[in-house]
């Protein structure tokens, strides 16, 4: 071999790899072992860079050192609130009404009752007014378990068809 | 490490006597300290990695049939247990990249006189090629290169063909040349 070794050639030989016939050429030649006496000063620097210097400290960038906890808390709340609206999916539960909504209709269907059943200006006769005021007021006061719903029963319809009872009265009627 | 300690230079016990815990603990603490360092990057990973290290060096310390060669077994061992922790998973490189701010102070430090000497640009240039090199380049570079081990030794230990160790050092030492050069050094 008479041509000079490349340098992966050279490289090759420092690993322990290499041809039979480079290894030869690298003890014959002088400018190859030249150069092959500055790649061993190279790797001498190296390894001592290795060995005996601390490692520079790795440049992270603020930002992104930032982002990475922020951009995991964000991960972490998506995915905490796609849990619950997949789990908390029934529909909400209505609040209850107001003491002053509830008090709202007893007290207009006692108007209703008075403006149609007086016959003189003054108060209606007591039943009316009376029934009117149980079928108003049965859903707050008997509507509770276990009294109404042992008797009457809790709903809206049996109240409707009471109220409508009270129309038919024939002694009203007539 | 002086004739009388009970070790050589190298941590190995005289002939008289077998060397006592401490005296390995001495003799390899800094080695290991470096080595695993330039292992895995993260001083504090690797300072728990030393330690378990001499954990599992006390174990076999009392076991009935101890190492011969203290500080091959030892080295071995740094080396696996580093190996472990790379392939731990992705907790490891989110710490690594989770560093906390009051380090980053740190990154202003100013280069010691040997850095100096070698060219502060040399000098980062070098670390950040070891610090690209594949994992397994990396340790056969340390062992072969920095440890001075023998192809066959790095080959048992990392349990590769001894044509992959040359191979993984060839190509190790291409790229570090190639940065060191490439500064202009």
């Amino acid at each position: 071999m008479s041509r000079c070794l490349s340098d992966t050639a050279l490289e090759r030989i420092h690993a322990g790899g290499g041809r039979e016939a480079q290894r030869a050429h690298l003890e014959m030649c002088a400018v190859c072992a030249e150069r092959y006496r500055r790649l061993v000063a190279e790797l001498d620097t190296i390894s001592y860079v290795l060995r005996e210097t601390d490692e520079p400290r790795a440049r992270v960038p603020v930002l992104r050192r930032s982002l990475v906890p922020i951009a995991t808390a964000a991960t972490a709340v998506v995915a905490v609130v796609a849990l619950w609206s997949s789990l908390a999916g029934r529909p909400p539960v209505a609040p209850p009404p107001e003491p002053s909504q509830r008090d709202e209709t007893p007290a207009y269907l006692r108007d209703v009752s008075y403006t149609m059943f007086s016959v003189s200006g003054q108060a209606p006769s007591s039943p009316s007014e009376v029934l009117v005021a149980d079928v108003s007021t049965a859903g707050e006061a008997g509507c509770e378990w276990p009294e109404w719903a042992a008797t009457n029963g809790c709903d809206e319809d049996a109240r409707v068809d009471r109220l409508l009872d009270l129309f038919r009265r024939p002694d009203i009627d007539g | 490490m002086s004739a009388g300690d009970g070790l050589t230079g190298d941590g190995r016990a005289d002939a008289e006597r077998p060397p006592t815990y401490e005296e390995l603990f001495e003799a390899h603490r800094r080695r290991l300290g470096r080595l695993c360092r330039l292992l895995l990057a993260d001083p504090q990973e690797s300072q728990e990695v030393v330690q378990e290290v001499f954990l599992k060096l006390h174990q076999a310390y009392a076991s009935p049939e101890p190492p011969s060669d203290w500080s091959a077994w030892l080295t071995r061992v740094a080396v696996n247990a580093c190996h472990d922790r790379r392939r731990a998973g992705w907790w490891m490189r989110f710490r690594r990249y989770g560093e906390r701010l009051d380090e980053a102070t740190l990154l202003a430090r100013e280069a010691s006189p040997e850095e100096r000497a070698i060219g502060e640009e040399t000098w980062r240039r070098v670390w950040a090629a070891f610090r690209r090199l594949p994992d397994r380049q990396r340790e056969v570079f340390v062992l072969r290169q920095l440890e001075g081990w023998s192809t066959q030794a790095v080959a048992e230990a990392l349990g590769l063909r001894t044509g992959s160790v040359k191979s993984h050092l060839f190509r190790a030492i291409r790229r570090l040349r190639a940065a060191a050069v490439g500064s202009g050094s």
